[in-house]
């Protein structure tokens, strides 16, 4: 079987990020690799781009183009490169603090024009904006990310959590293939035994917190998004929220042109040679 | 020979701003991908583009603001375009940040920036040259590019072309550094067949899949290129890497990456640093100018030396790298430089550096809004020469 062939999406040989010990991100890695893997589409077409953060780093343990970009602006990146070469199955995959917080204006934008790329967002509740209730020390109130997502646009929205790694990786199949932007969120709370950080985040201690989503969360697929706000007296609702059609980004400008220029118009299919 | 496209090359003899001469050569270097946001004086420069690239094969985007441009435009060139954005002043602020990412991650691309009067919104449709310094120190860190100075709209085709050209051949952004008075001047522009116009292929490795090594430089310091898709499923990131493009987080190599993203550029001077010289030998004075002000400069110097006064000039077509070594080599045989700039003083403090003395340097700043005054010039090459 060719190498082109193989279904499997390995990880690099030569090189690793780590991550701490008992670190969910981990298993993140295999769960982004199988999604992958499930779209069948050639792994040449397939690139991950991220920011910077813990999150970011999972990606980059795969056999895959991978492009680490600057705080916040993964979304445009990946923009860029799906417009540019349309044949592309662009993933941006990277924390809440990038993509919601600095990026929230991006993460908009992309919604609201159904840019075809797939975004998973991971929220581990250290940064302090989207995901502080669980952090005692910050006040601010989060995001909801799936009601945010939808509001802007997202043909498809999804969460899960670290502890629901095999309907992770079908989402993420699922998202891919799907045209349009798709989000999805993926609960994934920093576990670190790094004592600076267990000082700041007294709960996250051990698996203490894989073990609340694990117990504590209820798959609604077909939730209203605006329902789903993260609270820690209920339980967190997980599961396929949307799934709907609009016209892409490329759909749209396509169809403007094609009426005002007619065969003028030549369509860009993406670069060609090498 | 890779040649430009004829089917976007706009081949004759025409009458056209500098903007939309910035837009035409963009075209005719092959930039089928522009990434916006609107910022006057350079909108004619997205107009242009985003009236043309349909009937070529292409993409133009408006983006949400000049961070995500700046990125889109990293994006595509990632995935095998030629691509470029258009801004000012308080747009090209917003783009510093992701212009070192270009820098870091060595993306080709062009940024042209139409230079308007400021510091913040200032007065969007006139002119100003005080954003020099910024086009090279603006990010943080240590790198360098390469930022062109055109002063006619038949230097803003050539130079547009130029830029992209140089941007393949170092694998760095390069910026056009127009200003409102050049955007907006209409004037001659002879565009050549398409056969005639030179362009620089990207360098993309021909070697084995497996073992492309994305950061590891040619023996001319600039590393062969790839594209998403092209299957050596390659790892890029802005932090410091090694020649594999993963992250290093060590003193060593830094001290191995940065020096090479300076010398790529810093080492080919004599290549990239154009001047435009008239004069030079035998003069008392040279007046150094870049952009519309050396229009101004010249019409002064022409005075200047109908009253009998050795006035050279010299102008800087590239204002990065600067023409250190012809600065150097000039100042010892002169009585002073003289330097009007539309800003309140940029370029002057390099001439003085070069100049270490051995000439003076006279500064004829001005605080911009309206093109530079000959008379002021004038008198300040006649002070120059007491």
């Amino acid at each position: 079987m060719s190498e082109q062939a193989s279904p499997e999406i390995t990880t690099r040989s030569g090189h690793q990020y780590s991550f701490c010990e008992k670190c969910d991100l981990e298993q993140l890695i295999q769960a982004l690799g199988k999604g992958v893997a499930m779209t069948e589409f050639p792994k040449e077409e397939v690139v991950i781009v991220s920011g910077l953060g813990c999150p970011s780093k999972v990606g980059g343990n795969l056999q895959i183009d991978f492009f680490q970009t600057n705080q916040g602006r993964a979304v445009p990146f990946a923009t860029g490169m799906k417009l540019g070469n349309p044949k592309l199955k662009v993933i941006v995959f990277t924390g809440d603090g990038d993509l919601v917080m600095k990026g929230g204006n991006h993460l908009m934008h992309a919604g609201r024009r159904n840019m075809d790329l797939t975004v998973v967002c991971i929220n581990n509740f250290i940064y302090p904006t989207p995901g502080s209730s669980v952090v005692p020390s910050n006040f601010e109130p989060p995001f909801n990310m799936p009601f945010l997502a939808w509001a802007c646009g997202a043909v498809y929205v999804a969460r899960w959590t670290s502890a629901h790694l095999s309907h992770l990786a079908s989402a993420i199949a699922q998202a891919v293939k799907k045209p349009g932007l798709s989000f999805i969120e993926v609960l994934s709370p920093c576990q670190s035994t790094r004592e600076d950080r267990q000082k700041r985040n007294p709960k996250c201690i051990g698996q203490d917190m894989l073990k609340f989503y694990h117990e504590n969360s209820v798959i609604k697929d077909g939730a209203s998004p605006s329902e789903v706000d993260i609270d820690f007296s209920k339980p967190i609702i997980l599961g396929r929220f949307i799934e709907r059609d609009r016209p892409t980004f490329v759909d749209s400008m396509h169809a403007r042109l094609r009426k005002v220029l007619r065969d003028r118009y030549i369509q860009w299919e993406g670069p060609t040679g090498s | 020979m890779l040649t430009a496209d004829p089917q976007g090359t706009l081949t004759g003899t025409h009458k056209m701003d500098g903007n939309t001469a910035c837009a035409e050569g963009a075209l005719a270097a092959g930039c089928r991908f522009f990434a916006g946001y609107p910022m006057p004086p350079a909108q004619e420069i997205a107009e242009r583009f985003a009236k043309r690239i349909p009937q070529l094969g292409g993409v133009y985007i408006q983006m949400e603001d000049e961070m995500s441009a700046m990125n889109a435009i990293l994006g595509a060139s990632w995935a095998g375009l030629k691509s470029f954005s258009a801004t000012s002043g308080p747009g090209f602020s917003l783009m510093l940040e992701n212009l070192g990412l270009g820098t870091m991650l060595e993306t080709p691309t062009l940024i042209i920036n139409v230079q308007r009067a400021g510091p913040a919104l200032g007065i969007p449709d006139k002119p100003a040259q005080a954003d020099v310094m910024q086009a090279r120190w603006g990010s943080h860190g240590d790198y360098e590019l390469i930022v062109l100075a055109p002063n006619s709209p038949q230097e803003c085709f050539d130079l547009t072309v130029q830029a992209v050209n140089w941007s393949e051949k170092y694998r760095v952004p390069c910026i056009v550094l127009s200003d409102e008075a050049v955007g907006h001047q209409v004037g001659e522009v002879v565009i050549p067949p398409a056969e005639k116009i030179e362009l620089q292929p990207r360098r993309y490795y021909t070697g084995p899949k497996g073992s492309y090594l994305p950061y590891k430089p040619d023996p001319d310091g600039v590393p062969p290129m790839t594209k998403a898709g092209d299957g050596h499923r390659f790892h890029v990131t802005g932090l410091t890497h090694d020649y594999k493009g993963y992250p290093v987080m060590k003193a060593e190599c830094q001290q191995q990456l940065v020096p090479r993203l300076c010398r790529k550029i810093l080492d080919n001077e004599e290549t990239l640093s154009i001047t435009d010289e008239n004069g030079i030998e035998g003069a008392d004075i040279v007046v150094v100018s870049y952009g519309s002000t050396s229009l101004k400069a010249k019409e002064a110097i022409f005075k200047a030396r109908g009253d009998g006064l050795r006035v050279g000039h010299l102008r800087l077509v590239t204002i990065w790298p600067l023409a250190e070594k012809r600065l150097r080599a000039i100042a010892p045989q002169v009585k002073a430089f003289v330097v009007p700039e539309l800003n309140y003083g940029q370029i002057v403090f390099e001439v003085e550096r070069c100049a270490a003395g051995q000439a003076a340097v006279h500064a004829v700043p001005h605080g911009g809004g309206e093109t530079h005054s000959v008379e002021r010039i004038y008198q300040k090459i006649k002070e120059a020469a007491q």
